[in-house]
């Protein structure tokens, strides 16, 4: 009986999913008629050939990007923000983002300095994920031996910002030394974009999310019972040791594989958890886990069809979009209602 | 015909306007200079004294600032009164520069032989430049984004020629305070060709080599021209239609309809896919605006330094999708190298656009230089 409206919620996340991402198709610099796409959809060839290519090779992956984008960045923020007890906590916020960054800068900056042949191809795409993923897992363990240590949420945010803040240094030292095409390519991927340029990129981002995924999924019923503490946790028989780098290891991967592929992308991580929570009025992470994944889908869709400013030649930088709709949306919540009730 | 004004009026106007002109004279500083007349180039000027030249620099850095004048004396002698942002002595034996395109003054002028520093030496392909590297006279003041200044104070040139974006003005200060001259270059903001490459003189009149300087860019004003003729007495009913620039991430950047390359593509003959956005540097459009746009372009030229067409269609698969990427006509100012890797496009590609020119009227119509062989340009996977 009580579960009832939680299904019909999911059903209605679902809907709009959709709905959005159709939307998401029919939109974008060039106009498309949305009957046209409708009838594509059914079968039937488009009138013009170009916009086939355009649907089929740009629109269609960037519209895929955004779905795994918003899951990814939304799952590894709510496992943050549980593993931390922090309701604050966040891929962006506490500079993994920045950490998968540098990964990102050394490969294409330092390729410079080294004399390596990188580019976002073909086979640059997984050179790229790793490395954004071991940049992203190397702060993390920063930040996790630092929180295991001291017990503050303030501290550890405060902590975070440091982090990210060196890593903006190495970064800018990096960017101070390199060549004009290698700056260019790492401000631009800095600004964050869901425009992929190939399904193998698709691919790669998508077996990356998957095995991100995995120890999540394993790992969710233990979640609850860390939100009562380590100890309460430990004391259920559950081996913390095995969580710990459970989690680390699903973070570092979704949010370094994310940022990798689409840049660093900000507030989708701290927000929508805050979003979940609201809107199924639970704390259970069975039930937040997939309510976060379809809101983080939606916003980032939504966010999309935003920054394609639809009918004009330019686009905006998706990170400018997230960031003015994420930021307004989480000082809200603040001020909203007691922020650490469930913390 | 009575006179207007009776003997006394006249005399006391007379003397009025003895007084405004004397006031005027004050104002222009007692300097007999006369303005040198300039082709093109509308971003500096150079007015002949006797003994020295002064130039002035309207527009060395985007945006509105006061002009800086620069007196170069060219005899020992009395320094003219006025208000002087650098006062260079000739003879000039040391000089520094900071960008490439620079380079090439030297080599035209015979001046080769002053350069003392450069930021970057690897950047340079110039093969004068080459060797006096090779022999260890020209320093490198490092890769950084900024100007070493310690190290140019240090070489202490007769003076530093500067390019810059507004950004590092504060170096001037110093140079001011160490006493060297350090003239502001704007080339890069002319909007013709040969505005830029004009700018030779701008070096000319700093080196004492002001007659070279015109000869040179004459030469230079001269083969453009001509090419340009030709490729308006071409028939022109059927121009193909161009596409330039490359993806990163899903941005598109393309030369604005102003920009110098869109100029010189339009003098050829070629009809700018992005010819309604204005601009004078690059534009950035979203894919599917590009794609609509130029999937049917005949040509695509200047596309970043990729190497081959496999190369491209690699980096960005969305690449294959054009028809100009589909026949094998996409062009790269690239290919041409110093040893030292450094492209000579970004270098003499500024003073001979004569030269860029005739490389794409031959790109777009082989037949009228039959004989001429592209200089800059070259086509990816050319058997």
């Amino acid at each position: 009986m009580k579960n009832k409206p939680i299904y019909i919620t999911f059903l209605l996340g679902l809907i709009i999913c959709l709905l959005l991402f159709i939307l998401n198709l029919s939109i974008g610099s060039v106009h498309i008629p949305f009957p046209d796409i409708a009838s594509r959809i059914t079968g039937k060839p488009f009138l013009k050939a170009s916009w086939e290519t355009i649907l089929m090779e740009f629109r269609l992956p960037k519209a895929i990007t955004a779905i795994l984008a918003g899951i990814n960045l939304s799952i590894s923020g709510l496992q943050m923000q549980t593993f931390f007890r922090n309701p604050l906590a966040g891929p962006y916020v506490l500079g993994i983002s920045s950490g998968a960054g540098l990964g990102v800068a050394i490969m294409v900056m330092a390729s410079t300095a080294f004399g390596w042949v990188i580019y976002f191809g073909q086979l640059g795409v997984w050179s790229i994920i790793i490395s954004a993923s071991l940049g992203a897992i190397l702060v993390l363990l920063l930040i996790s031996f630092t929180a295991w240590r001291v017990r503050d949420s303030m501290t550890l945010l405060i902590v975070g910002l440091m982090f990210g803040s060196a890593v903006s240094a190495i970064v800018a030292v990096l960017s101070y030394f390199s060549g004009a095409e290698q700056l260019k390519l790492f401000t631009v991927w800095s600004m964050g974009s869901l425009g992929i340029s190939s399904y193998t990129q698709l691919l790669g981002l998508l077996i990356a999310s998957l095995l991100g995924l995995l120890p999540a999924l394993f790992l969710l019923k233990s979640y609850n019972a860390m939100l009562l503490g380590e100890a309460y946790a430990e004391s259920m028989g559950i081996n913390i040791k095995r969580l710990r780098w459970g989690i680390i290891l699903s973070t570092g991967i979704l949010a370094g594989s994310t940022t990798a592929i689409c840049g660093p992308i900000a507030f989708i991580g701290i927000a929508v958890p805050h979003m979940a929570r609201l809107i199924f009025k639970s704390g259970d992470h069975r039930i937040l886990l997939p309510g976060s994944a379809i809101a983080g889908a939606i916003i980032m869709l939504f966010c999309d069809a935003i920054s394609q400013l639809p009918g004009s030649a330019q686009t905006l930088p998706i990170n400018a979009v997230t960031s003015l709709i994420g930021a307004p949306m989480v000082i809200w919540l603040i001020l909203r209602r007691n922020f650490s009730k469930e913390f | 015909m009575k006179a207007l004004f009776s003997n006394k009026q006249s005399i006391f106007f007379l003397l009025f306007l003895a007084l405004l002109s004397c006031q005027h004279a004050e104002q222009k500083t007692d300097l007999d200079y006369k303005l040198l007349e300039l082709d093109y180039a509308e971003g500096f000027k150079v007015y002949q004294g006797i003994g020295f030249k002064v130039l002035e620099v309207l527009q060395a850095f985007p945006g509105k600032h006061q002009p800086f004048r620069y007196l170069v004396m060219e005899q020992q002698g009395e320094i003219p009164k006025g208000k002087f942002d650098a006062i260079i002595q000739l003879p000039v034996k040391k000089v520094i520069l900071t960008s490439t395109t620079q380079i090439p003054h030297l080599e035209y002028l015979g001046e080769s032989s002053t350069l003392i520093g450069f930021p970057n030496l690897d950047l340079i392909s110039s093969e004068k430049v080459r060797k006096m590297i090779h022999l260890g006279k020209v320093k490198d003041l490092g890769k950084g984004a900024q100007t070493n200044v310690e190290m140019v104070i240090d070489l202490a040139p007769d003076w530093i020629m500067i390019s810059t974006l507004g950004e590092d003005l504060r170096n001037l200060d110093l140079f001011q305070k160490s006493g060297i001259p350090a003239p502001l270059n704007g080339e890069y903001l002319e909007g013709h060709p040969l505005g830029r490459a004009e700018w030779i003189k701008f070096t000319g009149a700093l080196l004492g080599r002001w007659e070279e300087a015109h000869q040179a860019f004459e030469a230079i004003k001269n083969a453009y021209e001509e090419a340009e003729a030709l490729a308006k007495k071409n028939d022109q009913t059927h121009k193909p239609k161009i596409m330039s620039g490359v993806m990163y991430k899903d941005i598109w950047y393309v030369p604005g309809a102003d920009s110098w390359g869109a100029k010189l593509i339009q003098a050829a003959g070629g009809d700018y896919g992005f010819k309604d956005h204005p601009g004078t540097g690059s534009i950035q459009l979203s894919y599917e605006y590009v794609f609509e746009k130029a999937q049917d372009a005949d040509f695509w030229i200047g596309a970043a330094d990729h190497n081959s067409l496999e190369e491209m269609g690699k980096a960005d698969p969305r690449y294959t999708y054009f028809q100009a990427f589909q026949k094998g006509q996409v062009y790269t100012y690239t290919k041409k190298k110093g040893i030292k890797g450094g492209v000579e496009y970004f270098e003499l590609g500024y003073l001979r656009p004569d030269l860029i020119l005739k490389d794409l009227i031959k790109i777009m119509y082989p037949d009228i230089l039959p004989d001429y062989t592209p200089y800059f340009y070259s086509r990816l996977n050319e058997k």
